[in-house]
């Protein structure tokens, strides 16, 4: 798997945050190594409204004025890995644009004549699937 | 762990950015179920793909969505996420996609890879395919159990080997769906994956939905859960690009570390979703109940819907959940995935609060 800058920056930030941390608890499956130990003693309490100020840790401010909800590239559990070219912004947008053009290829020519305009319905075929690829003794 | 008050901060923060999005919503991911047919039947699939009868919208169809799509919503800063079923079982994958990608639009997709020979990758370069994630959901003798297709492992192996050899895909991923079953193949998982040139490996829990829901056995138990969980943080700490889905939110402990953003719920938000016969909708996920149905391409223009419509998305529906009613993790949880939502009583199947928080 390729290791990639993203990938250890995450690896230095959460080691430099375990450091310090004692022992290991056993879990399921044992014989793996854990970084992190029994949970630490911290307050855990959520119970602040959000419209609160954290006046009391200007720290934890400054940190949290540099993080924008709206950069976050949720990857969704069903889809595929977002492409991080596609953020690219609107002329609206207060996102940073990227203005590298993506470079596409088409594929195969369109067929002008091809009649698959009309509404197609499938049906369950008895018979083997219709694939695209590979030939059918692939799924004998 | 990072900073437990800093996460505090921008929990509170991506509360008040969904709640932004209410008002005003951005569309960044389009999911495309081009068919419900599937060569594979897995267990856990959550949409009951199979040999079923699907009604699909046509190429012209599909054509007209996306003409509008552009011409409204642009395409930059979104991007279409193609899936089924197994999406390569349309013949007219390439034509749709093809014109996408003429468009202007990013995309992606999700496949069991079981079709993807070297002429494919090809095709699916050509075609602009930019980033995919296909699905392993063990060693050999599980994989082929679990999707009921023998020789399964063996083919989506050789697809994944197929896309790395054509080269120049943004990114192509391996998804694990774990499972009670299937969890002590990790490490083994993880040593084959390790000497492939894939660029993540992401690896969630089954989730109860659709197909699964006849197969309690294989669901995860909260030790099992746990031990996930860390599995991932700990590959993360050695710098692997080993990742969680975005599903539920994991407590003040585990947030942004088993993935690099913190849990929001993008449906109807930022994610929509077009099914095989039309329906708009908002996460493909989420069960399919008629009043979770916004419109239909055949009949509505999708922006429309997207601006106008998904009002049951877009609001504090956590608070009208009696279990959550009076959690203090309720402001970041939000009653957690939208799809493991109990619609009946609006309260969250998954809740990790115990187990992980």
């Amino acid at each position: 798997m390729k290791k990639t800058k993203k990938t250890m920056l995450t690896a230095a930030v959460l080691a430099a945050a375990a450091a310090g941390l004692a022992g290991c608890t056993n879990l399921p499956g044992g014989e793996q190594e854990n970084v992190y130990g029994p949970p630490p003693e911290y307050d855990s309490s959520v119970t602040e409204s959000i419209d609160e100020k954290n006046s009391s840790d200007k720290s934890a401010d400054d940190v949290s004025s540099k993080y924008d909800p709206a950069d976050d590239n949720v990857q969704d559990v069903y889809g595929p890995p977002p492409d991080d070219d596609s953020s690219i912004a609107d002329e609206d947008s207060s996102y940073a644009p990227d203005t590298e053009p993506i470079q596409v290829e088409y594929g195969p020519e369109y067929d002008e004549d091809d009649s698959s305009d009309a509404d197609i319905d499938f049906k369950a075929s008895e018979e083997i699937q219709q694939l695209v690829y590979g030939p059918p003794e692939m799924f004998e | 762990m990072l900073d437990v008050e800093i996460k505090k901060a921008h929990l509170r923060k991506m509360a008040e950015y969904r709640r932004q999005l209410t008002e005003k919503p951005e569309l960044r991911n389009l999911f495309l179920e081009l068919t419900m047919r599937c060569n594979e039947r897995c267990l856990h699939c959550g949409s009951s793909c199979g040999d079923v009868t699907s009604e699909e919208i046509s190429v012209s169809q599909y054509k007209k969505l996306l003409d509008e799509v552009k011409a409204d919503m642009g395409t930059q800063r979104k991007m279409l996420c193609i899936t089924g079923g197994e999406p390569l079982l349309r013949k007219e994958f390439f034509e749709i996609m093809g014109y996408a990608n003429e468009l202007g639009f990013s995309w992606g997709m999700t496949s069991n890879g079981t079709l993807i020979d070297r002429e494919c990758a090809r095709r699916l370069k050509q075609a602009g395919m930019r980033t995919i994630s296909v699905s392993i959901d063990g060693l050999e003798e599980t994989h082929d159990a679990f999707r009921q297709t023998p020789g399964g492992f063996k083919k989506a192996m050789a697809g994944i080997n197929n896309l790395l050899e054509e080269g120049g895909f943004k990114h192509v991923q391996v998804t694990t769906v774990v499972t009670h079953q299937n969890i002590g193949e990790l490490d083994a998982l993880f040593e084959i994956f390790d000497k492939m040139d894939i660029d993540s490996w992401r690896v969630i829990g089954m989730e109860p939905m659709g197909r699964a829901l006849r197969h309690p056995e294989l669901l995860l138990t909260d030790e099992d859960q746990k031990y996930l969980i860390e599995y991932i943080r700990n590959k993360r700490v050695e710098g692997e690009p080993v990742c969680y889905g975005c599903s539920h939110y994991l407590g003040l402990e585990y947030e942004h570390e088993v993935r690099d953003w913190y849990f929001l719920c993008t449906a109807g938000l930022q994610t929509a979703s077009i099914t095989a016969n039309g329906d708009i909708i908002a996460c493909l996920d989420i069960e399919r109940r008629p009043e979770f149905v916004q419109g239909n391409i055949l009949k509505d223009r999708f922006s429309d819907v997207w601006f106008n419509k998904f009002e049951v998305f877009r609001r504090e529906h956590w608070n009208e959940s009696g279990k959550c009613k009076d959690c203090e993790h309720k402001d970041f949880c939000r009653a957690d995935s939208y799809h493991s939502l109990d619609h009946n009583t609006g309260d969250p199947m998954v809740c990790f609060k115990n187990v992980l928080f």
